[in-house]
């Protein structure tokens, strides 16, 4: 089965209506359906989650509410881990070199090394992203990267992995 | 200090459902995780479009923007 991994700047627009959440809504359509597995981090999650947790405490969500948010999120996650619809994928020891590499040539920030030595060494047939800071060549190498917020990565989207599921 | 609760099959059905399917290091963990499924489902914990419009109600910064600033946070 083909896999997309879905970073942590994508992922999050599951979970919030912006541009770039049809594009997320279409892959989790793909995941249910069995179609594709969703990969990601095992660190995307606490992004998230210190998202939400920073907006509670500059007061803009009230913390019942961001308590709740946060056990939903877990659980549809948990969900979907438990499904196989998606998998986290652990920080293996194996990864610090190329993230060491990454933040050291590359300019990149600690999580965004890891995210982005994680899906290489996953091999996905995209890697999903909102973030400009996948943008850069040394990711193009690598990766079928799409950024979610161009109006052209569904229809890349589904070319890619519809026209391969149907083969 | 002893705990009972009474829970329904289908919903112990489902809650076994997603712990069994999980590793944990000790059963306290497990039995964390348990509990905390429990107040997730028996508190009619939010679907994701229920999230979305939680999200929609109180952030106005873009999931980008918090996302920035958190990697801000990391490098002060």
């Amino acid at each position: 089965m083909r896999s997309v991994y879905i970073e942590a700047s994508a992922l999050f627009k599951a979970y919030k209506e912006e541009r770039g959440s049809e594009v997320v809504d279409y892959l989790y359509r793909l995941m249910e359906s069995k179609k594709i597995t969703g990969l990601t981090s095992q660190l995307s999650v606490p992004e998230i989650l210190r998202g939400i947790v920073r907006m509670k405490n500059k007061g803009e969500i009230p913390d019942e509410e961001a308590q709740k948010v946060i056990a939903s999120i877990l659980l549809d996650i948990d969900k979907r881990v438990l499904s196989d619809e998606l998998r986290l994928l652990p920080v293996d020891e194996g990864l610090i070199a190329p993230v060491n590499r990454c933040i050291r040539f590359h300019n990149f920030y600690v999580i965004d090394a890891i995210q982005f030595v994680t899906a290489c060494a996953a091999k996905p047939a995209a890697f999903v992203h909102a973030d400009e800071h996948f943008t850069s060549a040394v990711v193009k190498e690598q990766l079928k990267s799409l950024d979610v917020r161009d109006e052209a990565s569904l229809a890349e989207l589904k070319l890619l992995l519809e026209g391969e599921v149907r083969d | 200090m002893a705990i009972s609760i009474k829970i329904n099959p289908k919903l112990l059905s489902e809650l076994n459902e997603l712990v069994d399917g999980k590793r944990y290091h000790s059963r306290d963990e497990a039995v964390e995780e348990a509990i905390r499924f429990l107040i997730a489902i028996k508190g009619k914990y939010y679907t994701r479009p229920e999230i979305k419009k939680v999200f929609d109600t109180y952030i106005t910064a873009t999931s980008h923007e918090l996302l920035e600033a958190i990697k801000e946070e990391e490098e002060l």
